[in-house]
């Protein structure tokens, strides 16, 4: 009972961190049909504004490098968006996608040269990584914090795009972009809004990525965003919800794969979930919960 | 520019031209609409009409030419910001947001509008001509019929309180007995004094409503002048609109 519990929680908490990055992926393709692989390094800025902070001060208090990490996800992926994305926004999908690439590149080769290529330590408090009690079952808070910082999070992105005015402007550009300038609405604050959610969601999964492994590097945010894309893909690339259950779908077929394969083999999970997936896309091409709409058919 | 009766126009466009790479879709055409105006633009399917008014309204590039609101050039303003100076569109194929409500679209119509009272007063007005718009509030947009759809998108654009509309092929794709009271709701508006500039494959029905016409065909302007003379000139309409002369 204690080993399932614990395996049903480590498959919510690694399927929230994927279905926060799926969706910050999904929430940018949807508004401006860009599919930003320079996603990762929002992560790795996050880290390094993290371990930057604590280096400089000295003090490693969550309550000040947790809004740090955020602060500085959202405030990238919103610059990316002015500094690089903007100026090729009319331009074919491939340029913009090659642009992203570049930025990834550009940030790398910046965080190898002026830190370092090995990882950086950036201390995570060690309440973090307490176990709690439930007598029958004893969890790591961590994964308790992370579960529940997912599902507010989730929460309030249904808020802003159900009760506000940028949100509604969000959804209705998901289907129609040149529609919601038509209609008055600054197409740059649709966009920028999109990009500082999507930040956002980095830097909180950029909280947990490195509370779990207590260090940056400048290729940290590489394989999360690749799971993220592979989610979102699951769930049907552009569609929000699909990006959430996606995400939730492939922590759990980890999970799942991780508990089941023998330990000789268990190295070749991400084969298995990937085959798997493969085959759910041979069935639904156009994911769980994707339109032909979101498939690239603009009439439905 | 001075009109000869002295009006000011209100929408101007002078030797406008729209390409897409090597191909002209619209060569310098120039037309004005006056203040409380209705003025019909005709054209076949493919003669140019909607390529103008996007270029018009900014959403595709005007190649060259001026476009003038007001006696200010307003070529390059960003469609956005002419929604704001008071430029409303009902575009083709309506382009209603069918993911969200009634409520909701129209609530994005109103978004360039800053007085909440006055969004509040536009609401009720629209909601009051358009009475199947308030049946269907909470629907989402994507559940109407085709006629709702492009009540919607009317009203849409009116909950800007736009000073000019450019309503785009409002009777496509809708049964007769449907066109027949959207044009009946455009009368309507042109009795409140709304200044419109009407696109329509349907010539009889927007030259009844029409108080001037031009009519552009390949991209160029081939007849401009009172509506009732368009409708009168057997010749032209049915050289370039495929018409039978009315008896």
């Amino acid at each position: 009972m204690e080993y399932f519990t614990q395996q049903i929680l480590n498959a919510l908490s690694i399927g929230g961190n994927y279905a926060l990055l799926a969706l910050g992926l999904a929430i940018v393709f949807s508004v401006i049909g860009l599919v930003n692989f320079a996603y990762g390094e929002v992560i790795a800025v996050a880290g390094y504004a993290m371990f930057g902070v604590y280096v400089a001060t000295g003090i490693g208090s969550a309550l000040l490098l947790l809004p740090v990490g955020i602060l500085a996800a959202v405030g990238m992926s919103v610059a990316l968006e002015k500094v690089a994305f903007r100026p090729v926004r009319y331009a074919p999908a491939a340029t913009g996608l090659l642009t992203a690439f570049g930025v990834s590149m550009v940030i790398r080769s910046f965080f190898i040269t002026l830190v370092a290529t090995r990882s950086k330590a950036v201390p995570m408090p060690e309440w973090l990584g307490q176990r709690i009690d439930l007598g029958f079952v004893r969890i790591q808070l961590i994964q308790i914090i992370e579960t529940t910082a997912t599902a507010v999070a989730l929460l309030l992105l249904v808020f802003i795009l159900r009760r506000t005015n940028i949100g509604l402007a969000m959804r209705a550009a998901a289907r129609d972009f040149d529609m919601v300038r038509m209609v008055g609405i600054n197409a740059n604050k649709v966009i920028a809004a999109a990009f500082a959610v999507s930040g956002f969601l980095a830097g909180l999964a950029a909280i947990f990525i490195i509370a779990r492994r207590g260090a940056v590097d400048p290729f940290m945010g590489f394989a999360p965003v690749l799971k993220a894309f592979v989610a979102a893909v699951l769930g049907g690339f552009g569609s929000l919800g699909g990006a959430v259950l996606g995400g939730f779908i492939l922590g759990a077929l980890e999970v799942f794969f991780q508990v089941l394969l023998p330990s000789d083999i268990a190295g070749y999970r991400d084969a298995f979930v990937f085959a798997l997936v493969s085959i759910i896309l041979v069935w639904r091409p156009q994911g769980l919960m994707g339109t032909r709409h979101q498939f690239g058919d603009k009439d439905e | 520019m001075l009109q000869s009766d002295g009006r000011v126009p209100l929408l101007e466009l002078d030797s406008i031209c729209v390409e897409y790479g090597a191909v002209k879709a619209v060569q310098s055409v120039s037309m004005n609409v006056l203040k409380g105006e209705v003025v019909a633009l005709l054209g076949p399917n493919g003669a140019g009409k909607t390529s103008l008014i996007s270029a018009v309204m900014g959403i595709v590039p005007v190649a060259s030419g001026n476009v003038r609101f007001e006696g200010r050039d307003i070529t390059r303003v960003s469609p956005e910001e002419k929604v704001r100076l008071g430029i409303g569109i009902s575009p083709e194929g309506r382009r209603i947001f069918a993911n969200l409500t009634v409520a909701e679209n129209l609530q994005l119509g109103a978004s360039s509008q800053p007085d909440k009272t006055l969004r509040e007063e536009l609401l009720g007005r629209y909601l009051a001509m358009f009475p199947i718009l308030k049946q269907r509030y909470q629907q989402k947009a994507g559940t109407l019929s085709g006629g709702e759809q492009q009540q919607l998108a009317l009203s849409r654009c009116l909950m800007a309180n736009p000073r000019i509309v450019m309503l785009d092929e409002p009777s496509l794709g809708l049964a007769p007995v449907i066109v027949e009271k959207i044009f009946e709701l455009i009368d309507q508006l042109r009795a409140a004094g709304l200044t419109i500039l009407l696109v329509e494959q349907n010539a009889s029905e927007a030259l009844a409503v029409a108080h001037r016409a031009y009519l552009i065909h390949s991209g160029r302007l081939r007849f401009e002048g009172a509506a009732s003379e368009l409708l009168e000139s057997g010749d032209l309409m049915g050289h370039y609109m495929g018409m039978e002369r009315r008896q």
